[in-house]
């Protein structure tokens, strides 16, 4: 099961990283195209603003995922060593917890505002507000997904630690 | 106002504990809606105020600076500019530390972040600093120190942030920022300068001859041109800051697939991915940090203040002084984006209505956060070049202090003379 979840996460890790360098790449192209079109034929894209501004909140929203599956956010250390270490081994757990709490109600009040953006239509793309606000709740999402397989892989190495310390 | 204090207090506390800074400033923000009463049932407005503190045309410009000083440091461009700063200070005795600070000037023409700057020149740089006998810990702070003018020499992330949560002129706050950031450079080469003399560090060991000077600048050319591309297109009013960006990387890609070619399809998804993380954390820590500031606006934060200041009878110099000693303390825990979207709206109204110029608040607040890079226990750009040294960050942090020092002197200079910030946006009419 842990294995299945591993690669599982590790498949989802690769196809977010693939869509946000697509997604970066169409942000570049598209407002590059703009400044050209703008200078040469006097015309630039109306959409190109809304899609570039939707798409990088897309991509900070879908990353973060990255980032928490491999422990690549930013962080204070400097007082570790103030700590008591019983308390340093369980701070990962206990971080992760009010995460949870943070990102269910990010995926609950998300999905709330997305709902009810589908009334309203964005000036220029003539799409629903929707599809902008949905990258709330689905990165919030898979930031629990990858939180949750990279907890349940560190209390699996744990238990195999402590394991193998019995066994010697 | 219990709300605030809890938000206060859990954002210290898990700075201090070691959560990720993200979500410490994510986590703070939510207590309040837990902890005040009644405000549990607008929790609705955290992911709005997340979503539309993300959402700004203006902040295109950060995904497209990082992925230009991405492209170019992949394409090799990095070398010639080493390349050429030995060739015009490497001569000096400290030639090499010279060279350092003289390509971060350079470098803080062209992408605008300081990580940026450390990630690509510190590899180069630490490594020949150390070659020529440099202590590496004394390669890695300055690599690091260096790094502070990048962002307040224009193309600028955060005065890009500054001016779109302010309503102020980029084109005003980048000019203002050219001559304090010169002025870091200036007093990090003083120091190096009294260094050398007492610790006697090398100079370059071989002459260039003149030929030889010719090619270096040749081949620097394509990355010379990026400052003078970016901001004459600014000032001109051409393009916006965001459609510059865009050229910036249009620019960085032909000159690497055309002239450089060096980088392959891998290289491409790489910097991609890179540009995305980088983003990411940067927009993730201005969403929250909007909510936070929601929170100060909610609470009547800037009122109190402005009352405080008129009971008291605080002159400008004097709130000045605070503000400098506040960002400086916040900058030890908080990231310079943070502070940026928490303070930059609540005080650059107070000090507009005491007389102080928003450009000269903006140019001094950001110097200040810029700072933040070289403080511990948060200095981002001494842990990435402890990182890239392989240096403890304890050794990295003591040889960073006379640099530390230099510029929070320089801070205080332009601070109390506005006229470093001013002279170039007034000279161009830009205010």
């Amino acid at each position: 099961m842990l294995n299945f979840l591993k690669k599982l996460s590790d498949l989802i890790n690769d196809l977010v990283e693939i869509f946000c360098s697509v997604m970066i790449a169409i942000i570049a192209i598209v407002l590059l195209i703009n400044v050209i079109g703008r200078f040469i034929f006097s015309y630039s894209f109306p959409w190109s603003e809304e899609l570039s501004r939707y798409l990088i909140i897309w991509v900070s929203m879908l990353i973060t995922s990255t980032l928490v599956k491999n422990d690549e956010l930013i962080k204070v250390d400097f007082f570790d060593s103030f700590w008591p270490t019983n308390l340093i081994k369980y701070r990962a757990y206990m971080y992760r917890i009010l995460m949870y709490v943070l990102f269910f109600v990010l995926i609950k009040h998300g999905w709330n505002m997305a709902i009810s953006g589908k009334m309203m239509h964005l000036f220029s793309m003539k799409i629903s507000w929707f599809w902008p606000y949905l990258a709330i709740p689905v990165g919030s999402g898979l930031i629990i997904f990858q939180l949750t397989v990279v907890t349940l892989l560190d209390i699996n190495n744990n238990f195999l630690k402590r394991k193998e310390r019995h066994s010697r | 106002m219990i709300g605030l204090y809890a938000t206060i207090f859990i954002l210290m506390f898990l700075l201090i504990f070691g959560a990720p800074v993200v979500f410490a400033v994510a986590l703070s923000a939510i207590t309040y809606f837990v902890v005040t009463p009644g405000m549990w049932d607008m929790v609705a407005i955290y992911p709005m105020r997340l979503f539309s503190g993300m959402d700004s045309f203006v902040f295109l410009c950060i995904p497209l600076f990082v992925l230009a000083g991405e492209i170019m440091n992949a394409s090799g461009m990095m070398n010639d500019l080493v390349k050429f700063c030995q060739v015009m200070v490497g001569r000096f005795k400290g030639g090499l530390a010279h060279v350092n600070i003289l390509a971060s000037m350079i470098f803080g023409g062209i992408t605008g972040s300081g990580l940026a700057d450390v990630s690509a020149l510190g590899p180069i740089e630490i490594k020949l600093m150390k070659d020529d006998g440099y202590d590496p810990a004394f390669a890695a702070a300055l690599t690091a120190c260096s790094a502070v003018q990048g962002p307040i020499i224009p193309p600028s992330i955060p005065f890009v942030i500054f001016a779109s949560l302010t309503s102020t002129s980029i084109g005003a706050l980048f000019m203002a920022g050219a001559i304090p950031g010169i002025m870091i450079g200036l007093s990090q080469m003083l120091v190096v300068v009294y260094m050398s003399r007492k610790a006697g560090f090398p100079s370059s060991k071989e002459k260039s001859t003149t030929k030889e000077k010719i090619t270096v600048i040749k081949a620097a050319f394509f990355a010379l041109m990026m400052p003078i591309i970016i901001l004459g297109g600014i000032i001109s009013g051409i393009f916006t800051p965001t459609e510059a960006s865009a050229v910036a990387v249009g620019y960085c890609f032909v000159v690497a697939k055309f002239y450089y070619k060096q980088i392959s399809i891998s290289d491409y998804k790489r910097i991609l991915v890179t540009t995305a993380k980088t983003t990411g954390s940067i927009f993730l820590i201005i969403g929250f940090a909007s909510v936070i500031g929601w929170v100060l606006a909610a609470e009547n934060i800037p009122a109190i203040i402005s009352q405080a200041i008129e009971r008291n009878n605080i002159s400008p110099y004097m709130l000045l002084f605070f503000v400098n000693i506040f960002f400086l303390f916040n900058g030890m825990w908080l990231s310079d984006a943070a502070q940026l979207v928490l303070f930059a709206p609540l005080f650059t109204p107070i000090f507009a209505a005491m007389g102080v110029s928003p450009i000269h608040f903006g140019c001094v607040m950001v110097v200040n956060v810029m700072i933040s890079m070289i403080t511990p226990p948060y200095g981002a750009a001494l842990y990435l070049a402890a990182l890239i040294s392989k240096e403890p960050l304890v050794n990295v942090t003591k040889a960073a202090l006379p640099f530390i020092i230099s510029s929070i002197v320089v801070l205080f200079l332009i601070t109390y003379f506005p006229v470093f910030c001013m002279t170039l946006p007034k000279l161009m009419g830009l205010v």
